[in-house]
């Protein structure tokens, strides 16, 4: 592992428990009020990698802002992604999340629905809490554009799930790296930046320097998590393998598999995708996941993932120009080698 | 017809509308794109208009990486050096230069949106736009709303939080911008300020001296209702600026009124300070000035 690796986990690690720490501390107020909260907090306290709200504080802190000035956009970035996966997952009918079952499968679908409602709604209160730390118009801003990055990310998710309903498979590349824009890069990595900046230069800095960055970051991200739900390890992965094969969700791997394949491969291919995920024979799932290894889709897409990764350290100069230079602006900086080099 | 000599607003300038091509700082060992996309039909244009092609301008990654700590490696462990022959490579940075495409794309529709919202300030004479001025006031107005619902919001949202909680108080921020406090200055004194009846709620003011812009919070204990209190000179959170030393305290009308008087010049920054119980000196609230 690169040093540049290991100064992304050490500060994963402190921010994240910080963060962890205030998100807590929170949930466990609103718990105590109804039972919907319970659920809620379900997903948020699985102790994911706190990534989203580790970034939006060390981007805060780098340009000039404290721990405390950042942690509430913080926490509110980690509810709205609970509220995402628990609906992701009803959507994708996933099993698993973070090692353990997924909401929907354990307390049903009305029930986790709602709780995903909830964490929406909780995700919002901490960004009304900014006004005590950053005054009303620094406040205000953070939650123009938490509404951008909420709206963003539903769109992507629209795509995506037009495609599986409409059973497209005429999915360019460029399909492919406009829903990852709106559905994983504005969430993960893009709006951490932004909300970093806009609360450390208090709205003085033009946000829209970090979409370049954010945009091949997050979409290096997704594509190492697209290689990962393939052929990761099942205890770090933390949800099921193959899943998105199930699914059959237009991942770059796919993508390049299908412009591949011709004849009868080709139709036995599609076959395979118009039939609903529990039907998928594992045969045929075994097959494709072949096919994509023999016809080197899984390294075309890994080679993509390092170019875009290469592409996200190029931009990092002209995004980052003004920030501090420390640990904080380092850890951004190592985040393209970090993407590759995770399990 | 447009007024020529009033200047329309328009949104500032992005700092860059199209990515650098020097790719000095990509991953080492990265192929040269051959046979990388055409532009197609309709391709993404820089905002003066001309055509700009991904495969011609756009020079493939071919530099070394320089990671954080300086050793010229690309990154290794898990994902490995990138498999995959000439063809490969080529495909991946097609798709890179698609991905440039893309955001450029993006960036350049989100300023032509940005420019469309900004247009009417310039629409002096448009037909059926109200009068000069307008647009703005209204803008004005709505975002003055807004931040005043945020504010009951969060006042909300806390009294939710905490149904129980005894007669104490809580103001501010006070986002004083740059206007002058309106009510009529009141002479600084430190003497100790007499606790209201006793059960009755503590209802706090603000009142701001500045000639920039501060924002101020205020926050009583929970059992400072019944206390007589004084107020503490308001230190520097960080640094050595000079504290804040005209800090007051004075009811008005059985509300609490914090004065404070920023002088001019103060340094940025942020100042705290203690509001006392006026017998035992124990700390019974905060105030925290940040100074823009």
């Amino acid at each position: 592992m690169s040093e540049a690796s290991d100064l992304v986990r050490d500060l994963l690690d402190e921010y994240g428990t910080l963060a962890q720490r205030a998100l807590a501390s929170f949930l466990d107020r609103e718990r105590r009020r109804s039972e919907v909260y319970e659920l809620a907090a379900d997903y948020p306290l699985r102790k994911g990698r706190s990534l989203r709200a580790s970034f939006c504080i060390a981007a805060a802190r780098a340009f000039g802002a404290s721990v405390e000035e950042a942690v509430r956009s913080a926490v509110s970035l980690e509810l709205l992604h609970s509220a995402f996966l628990v609906h992701d997952d009803i959507e994708d009918e996933s099993e698993e999340r973070r090692g353990l079952p997924s909401l929907h499968r354990l307390h049903g679908v009305p029930s986790a629905l709602n709780a995903g409602d909830a964490l929406v709604v909780l995700g919002l209160k901490p960004l009304f809490g900014n006004v005590a730390t950053l005054g009303s118009r620094i406040a205000w801003r953070v939650m123009e554009e938490a509404e951008r990055m909420v709206r963003e990310s539903v769109e992507g998710q629209a795509l995506e799930l037009r495609w599986r309903r409409e059973n497209t498979f005429a999915v360019s590349e460029a399909d492919y790296l406009t829903m990852t824009l709106k559905k994983t890069c504005w969430y993960t990595t893009i709006y951490p930046c932004r909300i970093g900046a806009l609360i450390g230069t208090r709205d003085g800095i033009h946000l829209d320097r970090f979409v370049r960055f954010g945009f091949f970051l997050g979409a290096a991200f997704q594509i190492q998590d697209d290689l990962l739900n393939l052929t990761g390890d099942h205890a770090s992965y933390g949800k099921e393998l193959e899943g998105d094969l199930r699914e059959g969700k237009r991942t770059l791997m796919l993508i390049h598999v299908l412009s591949e394949l011709d004849g009868d491969a080709r139709a036995r291919l599609l076959r395979l995708l118009a039939q609903p995920r529990a039907d998928k024979p594992e045969r045929e799932l075994a097959w494709l996941r072949d096919e994509m290894l023999r016809r080197d889709s899984v390294g075309y897409a890994r080679h993509v993932a390092h170019a875009l990764a290469g592409a996200a350290l190029h931009e990092f100069g002209p995004a980052f120009a003004t920030a501090v230079e420390g640990r904080d602006k380092r850890f951004i900086q190592s985040l393209p080698y970090w993407v590759l080099e995770r399990a | 017809m447009q007024n020529s000599k009033t200047k329309r607003r328009t949104r500032p300038e992005p700092e860059r509308t199209e990515p650098h091509r020097a790719f000095r700082t990509a991953p080492k060992g990265a192929a040269r794109a051959n046979g990388a996309a055409t532009p197609p039909k309709g391709a993404a244009k820089s905002p003066n208009g001309a055509a700009k092609s991904p495969n011609g301008a756009a020079t493939p990654p071919n530099g070394a990486a320089t990671p954080p700590n300086g050793a010229a490696t690309p990154p290794n462990g898990a994902a490995g050096p990138a498999p995959g022959g000439e063809s490969t490579r080529s495909s991946a940075y097609r798709a890179v230069n698609d991905a440039y495409r893309l955001v450029d794309e993006y960036l350049r529709q989100g300023q032509e949106m940005a420019e469309n919202i900004w247009l009417p300030f310039g629409g002096n004479g448009m037909p059926g736009w109200p009068s000069p001025g307008a647009p703005e006031r209204f803008l004005r107005s709505l975002g003055d709303m807004t931040l005043a619902w945020v504010e009951v919001v969060q006042q909300w949202t806390s009294a939710q939080a905490a149904p129980q909680r005894a007669p104490s108080g809580s103001a501010g921020p006070f986002d004083t911008e740059s206007r002058a406090e309106a009510k009529a200055p009141q002479p600084a004194t430190n003497a100790a300020v007499a606790p209201p009846e006793p059960s009755a709620r503590r209802e706090l003011g603000v009142s701001v001296e500045a000639k920039g812009r501060v924002d101020v919070s205020v926050d009583l204990a929970e059992d400072a209702a019944s206390s007589a209190l004084e107020a503490g000179w308001l230190q520097p959170a960080k640094g050595k600026a000079a504290p804040i030393t005209d800090v007051s305290l004075r009811v008005d009308g059985g509300k609490l009124v914090v004065r404070i008087v920023v002088p001019d010049g103060q340094p940025r920054g942020t100042y705290n300070g203690l509001l006392l119980d006026a017998e035992s000196l124990k700390a019974r609230g905060t105030v925290s000035v940040v100074v823009r």
